[in-house]
């Protein structure tokens, strides 16, 4: 009988029940519980679902205590040069294995790969202006970089901080896996969080900024984009950011070669497998391995609440840039330019371009604002991308 | 893990910041208007070349009546004299026979059987 009792009480020991109730054990309950709630937002009520979901699943596994799925002092002994990627490989689990593609870059990557692949550029190369607009909502970048600086972050995090402005999930993974990867819970949960919330974020700032004249203005359809140029474009764009700024080529490279395998009219395999099959795995390991770094005694701090707020201030602001340029082209235009194209510069593909539509159909019901908002829009792909190398190469 | 934190304490001074984030917009708005007349240019060399292929294609048939053909294809239509309703007609009818839309049918010319 005592044999049985001691097996039971060695299982209950073992199990990660009592995890629960060692030494800071109640952070894990409660990362479970927000994980939950993240998986509600998703599910219930399609915040980004098909990010979310698996980020919040990834939170759940890796606070579970005793699965050991995620190790985080592994990949803190590997940043100071302790262990290399084999000890990673021997000792980490499978969420550790699944955090080098994190980690290196690769999956940020790949995902801009199949996001090149379903990206139409035809809007941006009619009206190549709207580029300027997706470099003109990159402002909530540097002011969130600026007022993380003030809170106290260090460079490296208050770039990675930053970058949520840029509203580009894959591109605030990259760079904040390169620079603080400590951050990268709470920075990824906070960009495809306000990326879901644009519709609720963006209009009361569109519609402070413009007048009602402004907003009714009607603009002009797009030239038609000729086969060729599409072609041109994702080659011309490639050599030119690349040379200009290096830091930018895993991004940019990945993000024009999708785009040339669906512009070029010989690869729709591979076009069909970069923006279906591919992504859609790259997505499932993405997701899961950047929810793993969401551990209780790194995510349960004041500094999570900062970047929540930063990361909202960060949205705003580039809203308002976008905005603001708009108003300057629609002076300078004479009024050709709705300015309301400007807030999609903000990336986010394509929810903002349908809040520039959503918003200009209210002030005019006839108002196509649509394919205009989705030339700024895709510029804020490049723009945030470029923000992205400009930050690595100071910081890292 | 790394504490990247210190409430107010910083690394880096808020003029540092600053200068950072004027020089980092200056950078990304510089790059994109760059790149913005490099598309012009692209766009304008491309529409001299289709514009030239366009002409080189017409003085082969010289003298003959052309028009344009649906707007996603790009291509020129000779009609060798034949009205142009008569020639909307053929196509109509052809692509009803063959029941495909008139879009994916490609005309390279009309011409009248005597």
């Amino acid at each position: 009988m005592e044999r049985i009792v001691d097996i039971f009480t060695r299982i209950l020991i073992d199990s990660g029940f009592s995890g629960f109730f060692a030494d800071g054990g109640w952070k894990n309950l409660i990362m479970i519980a927000l994980a939950c709630v993240l998986l509600y937002l998703g599910i219930v009520k399609k915040f980004e679902p098909l990010l979310l979901v698996g980020i919040a699943f990834g939170m759940l596994l890796t606070n579970l205590p005793g699965a050991h799925l995620y190790n985080p002092e592994l990949w803190d002994a590997y940043s100071d040069g302790e262990i290399t990627l084999t000890k990673i490989f021997h000792d980490g689990g499978l969420l550790d294995i699944l955090y080098i593609g994190v980690k290196s870059g690769l999956y940020p990557s790949l995902i801009f790969l199949g996001i090149g692949a379903m990206t139409d550029f035809g809007p941006l190369i009619a009206n190549p202006s709207s580029l300027l607009l997706g470099s003109a909502a990159q402002l909530g970048v540097c002011c969130a970089f600026i007022l993380a600086v003030v809170f106290g972050f260090d460079g490296a995090a208050a770039a990675s901080i930053g970058i949520i402005g840029g509203a580009d999930g894959p591109t605030a993974i990259f760079l904040t896996g390169k620079l603080a990867p400590s951050l990268l819970g709470p920075i990824a949960i906070a960009a495809y969080s306000y990326m879901a919330l644009i519709p609720l974020i963006q209009p009361p700032i569109m519609r402070a900024l413009t007048t009602p004249e402004e907003r009714k203005t009607k603009m002009d359809q797009l030239r038609v984009v000729s086969k060729g140029e599409k072609i041109v474009f994702p080659i011309v764009v490639a050599v030119f950011v690349i040379l200009l700024l290096p830091a930018t080529a895993p991004l940019i490279g990945c993000l024009m070669l999708g785009n040339l395998l669906r512009e070029c009219g010989v690869t729709d395999r591979l076009q069909d497998t970069a923006q279906n099959a591919m992504m859609n795995i790259v997505t499932i390991f993405l997701s899961i391995s950047v929810g793993a770094t969401t551990v209780a005694s790194n995510f349960l701090r004041l500094q999570t609440i900062v970047i929540i707020i930063l990361g909202l201030a960060a949205f705003a602001f580039s809203t308002v840039g976008g905005v603001l340029l708009g108003k300057l082209m629609y002076k300078i235009s004479g009024g050709k330019i709705n300015p309301l194209i400007g807030s999609a510069g903000v990336s986010a593909v394509p929810m903002a371009a349908r809040v520039s539509q959503v918003e200009g159909r209210k002030a005019n019901p006839f108002n196509y604002l649509l394919m205009h908002a989705m030339g700024p829009n895709v510029a804020g792909v490049i723009g945030s991308a470029v923000a992205a190398g400009f930050l690595l190469a100071l910081f890292g | 893990m790394k504490n990247l934190f210190h409430l107010f304490n910083s690394d880096m001074s808020i003029g540092e910041s600053i200068l950072y984030s004027v020089l980092g917009m200056a950078i990304v708005f510089l790059m994109l208007a760059v790149l913005m007349y490099i598309i012009k240019l692209v766009g304008f060399i491309m529409k001299r070349m289709e514009e030239k292929e366009r002409l080189s294609t017409g003085s082969e048939t010289a003298g003959e009546e052309a028009i344009s053909a649906p707007p996603d294809k790009g291509d020129l239509l000779i009609l060798n004299g034949v009205p142009a309703r008569t020639a909307a007609i053929v196509m109509a009818l052809v692509a009803d026979s063959l029941k495909k839309p008139i879009n994916e049918l490609r005309f390279k010319s009309i011409r009248e059987v005597r």
